[in-house]
């Protein structure tokens, strides 16, 4: 008898101590978090905002969900830097993806760095943006397109019909161009190369990139008679 | 010794399915079981005036002395495997409580089957059968309650108690706006952190099956109630069906740190988990900032976004240079062991900061455990989402 | 061998003039007290205004954008706008909810309304 109790506490001592999530009560489809868990917050200066704000006395009854395993609270860590790294991303291979973007801001950086020791005047020398990731929000914004074409079938006829982009989708659009690009070159010009020339090329309303764009645009404008046939 | 438990529980069993399918035919609306003490009035009541009863109660009083005779049965039945069962574990069947048994039914019968309704339990009779509702109607058959004919008389005599409570509560704002005064702003009920009770908690409390479309408008009802200014002067109605969505302490309330032979203060975090990942974490202050994992620095894992993951913590609350790490796990790949670590040094140090801080580390997702794992594959897939190409023949 | 009837039937048969058959009012008439959602899908076109400012304002321009700097945002205002208004509208009109003064309503609108006020004769 003494033994079979001795094993049974140690079977109690087993068991685990630290709260379990275990029991859900509301399902989310397939997810692992009920619907009332929040997002969490995890850039410092978003914290302090939100504490100052006051909203975080709302938050003090809601769980989080667990921060991912890309997100970081350290200054070098940036959204959309990791977004475009996810697009760059192929088979999965992260850390590959990962290397070749810093690598295209290195390049980047060594680029505008060339140009900034080949100027002669100080006033040419201050226009050159030296920092690899401004360049690269600028490049971004100006590609984002604001109006797109899509397919519209009226009375038979297939109509080529402008629409409106909402933020999120022209995001993804210039992202997508500029990688596309970047893979559009001779094959013995790394990608990480390109990918800054061309960072470089659309910071400054330049280049493939931003010629797609306004092509874009131009056939919208010849379309703007279709306008009135969206629905969406 | 062994088997009679198993006997019991076995015939117990049984017993219940019987018992479940001789009481599943008369559930119907008008008559409903009820517990021993009203049984017992009424039948003295019969005995008195045998013509005047009606054939509804009849019926009805015959199945509760039947349920009743079965739980008596069922209770008894219990009593005697709980005693066999603290023999076994040789305990005292006296002070033999509920947690001991399941306890010992774990120990005795493991189950490796998924499911836990499937696996072996022994429970009071009470808590295995459903509760029923006692009689509600008279001898007579005319029915006690008011909304009895509705067929949910409970719910709506919830809905019905709302309504109340707001016209009521319409009419004191009307009276304190001829008064000139203004509802208290600091009474003002705070519902954030809880969340209506669910449609099935809310059928348990009211012993009665309710749609999707009455727990709509049950939820509205209450709402409504909530939206007005004087609604803290029923906040206890309106709590009872409330449900709190976290207990804040639970992320809180730390362990207080041991100390060493050179007087350092140290937290062991065991089981971090992390996709197949398991590994333990030792936090020890004051520290240089020292990180060990597996013996080796942080140079154990290759990855930057691994690297990354291990120092968020430390980076978030501002301890990297005050603490040193230790850390052992196995198992998974790195990703699933850099985010064990994460989790392992965030729930330790905890033990090393003041609440504010702690707060925020739950607000930035570090003290909640990432069960997220691999989804299986389906069978006739290529795997869990994607399909196989689709070819006609 | 037995023919049928409409095998001797010509093809291009004359129509013969019929009576029209008088209309009986049998039961009282009237209206249903619900309607069905089939009108419900209105054309969203949004902003065309704005849209052709701007696309007329590229084309001067030659399609740079910082030239137009205003008429883009006026036209993006237009649209998240549209979207916003659109959303609050969809939540309301899928709860049934009503609000006061609104004269275009969708069927379930149009259903709860006839449901608070039936036409009790």
């Amino acid at each position: 008898m003494a033994t079979i109790k001795t094993l049974f506490n140690k079977c109690q001592i087993l068991k685990s101590k630290t709260p379990l999530l275990s029991t859900f009560i509301q399902q989310n489809g397939m997810s692992q978090y009920p619907t009332y868990y929040i997002n969490p917050i995890y850039k410092k200066d978003a914290l302090e905002a939100l504490i100052k704000s006051g909203e975080d006395q709302n938050l003090k009854h809601i769980p989080t969900r667990a921060a991912l395993n890309n997100q970081t609270c350290s200054t070098a860590h940036d959204d959309l830097v990791n977004l475009f790294v996810n697009y760059v991303m192929k088979d999965g291979l992260k850390p590959l993806a990962r290397d070749l973007v810093a690598q295209s801001f290195e390049s980047v950086k060594r680029l505008q760095l060339e140009k900034y020791h080949k100027c002669q005047s100080e006033e040419e020398k201050a226009k050159i943006e030296l920092n690899p990731k401004t360049i690269f929000y600028t490049a971004i914004n100006n590609c984002k397109p604001i109006l797109h074409l899509t397919p519209i079938k009226r009375g038979g006829v297939r109509y080529q019909v402008p629409v409106p982009l909402t933020d999120k989708k022209s995001e993804f659009l210039s992202m997508k161009w500029l990688i596309a690009a970047a893979k559009e070159k001779d094959s013995t010009v790394r990608f990480h190369l390109q990918l800054a020339r061309e960072l470089i090329d659309a910071a400054n309303n330049t280049g493939r990139v931003i010629k797609r764009k306004q092509d874009l645009h131009r056939q919208c404008e010849a379309n703007r008679a279709y306008a009135h046939y969206r629905w969406s | 010794m062994l088997k009679t438990v198993f006997n019991v529980i076995k015939t117990k069993h049984i017993q219940t399915n019987q018992g479940l399918q001789c009481l599943g035919p008369f559930t119907t609306q008008a008559c409903k079981f009820s517990n021993t003490s009203q049984l017992c009035h009424s039948e003295k009541q019969t005995h008195e005036e045998k013509q005047n009863i009606s054939k509804a109660m009849k019926a009805y009083l015959d199945r509760a002395r039947e349920h009743d005779e079965f739980m008596n049965e069922q209770n008894q039945e219990y009593q005697l495997g709980k005693r066999h069962l603290a023999n076994m574990m040789g305990e005292s069947p006296e002070t033999f409580t509920q947690h001991d048994v399941d306890n010992a039914i774990e120990y005795l019968f493991p189950s490796g089957l998924f499911e836990k309704k499937a696996r072996p339990m022994m429970k009071p009779p009470e808590e295995v059968f459903p509760q029923r509702k006692a009689a509600e109607f008279d001898e007579t058959g005319r029915p006690h309650h008011f909304l009895f004919y509705t067929g949910k008389a409970s719910f709506y005599q919830v809905l019905h108690d709302t309504v109340q409570h707001i016209v009521d509560l319409n009419r004191f704002e009307d009276a304190m706006i001829r008064k000139g005064m203004r509802p208290d702003k600091d009474q003002k009920i705070n519902l954030s952190g809880y969340q209506w009770i669910d449609k099935d908690s809310l059928e348990a409390k009211l012993v009665e099956t309710i749609g999707d479309k009455d727990y709509e408008s049950f939820v509205q009802a209450f709402e409504r109630l909530c939206s007005l200014p004087y609604s803290y002067k029923v906040k206890d109605f309106i709590m009872e069906y409330r449900k709190p969505l976290m207990s804040q302490t639970k992320a809180h309330d730390a362990p207080k740190p041991q100390y060493d032979e050179n007087g350092r203060a140290f937290v062991t975090t065991y089981e971090c988990l992390r996709k197949s990942a398991r590994g333990d974490v030792t936090i020890r202050s004051p520290g240089t900032g020292k990180i060990s994992i597996n013996g080796e620095d942080i140079t154990y894992f290759d990855l930057l976004q691994c690297r990354e993951q291990v120092i968020f913590p430390l980076l978030f609350t501002n301890m990297i240079n005050k603490v040193d790490i230790e850390a052992n796990v196995e198992g998974g790949g790195s990703s699933g062991q850099a985010g064990a670590i994460r989790w392992g040094i965030a729930w330790g140090l905890r033990s090393f900061l003041d609440q504010e801080t702690i707060e925020k580390m739950r607000l930035a997702g570090l003290l909640t455990r990432d069960y997220r794992t691999r989804e299986r594959k389906k069978p006739g897939q290529q795997g869990a989402r994607r399909k196989f190409t689709w070819k006609k023949r | 061998m037995r023919y049928t009837a409409a095998l001797f039937k010509s093809k291009v048969a004359r129509p013969i003039p019929q009576e029209p058959v008088p209309f009986q009012e049998i039961l009282p008439l009237k209206l249903k007290p619900a309607v069905s959602g089939k009108g419900d899908r209105t054309s969203e076109v949004c902003c065309l205004q704005e849209m052709s400012v701007m696309l007329a304002c590229f084309k001067k321009n030659e399609f740079s954008q910082q030239l137009c700097s205003k008429e883009i945002d006026s036209f993006q205002k237009c649209y998240t706008g549209h979207l916003a208004t659109k959303k609050v509208k969809k939540d309301k009109e899928a709860k049934g909810v009503l609000t006061p003064g609104e004269k275009q309503l969708s069927s379930k609108q149009v259903n709860t309304l006839l449901k608070k006020f039936p036409n009790f004769k």
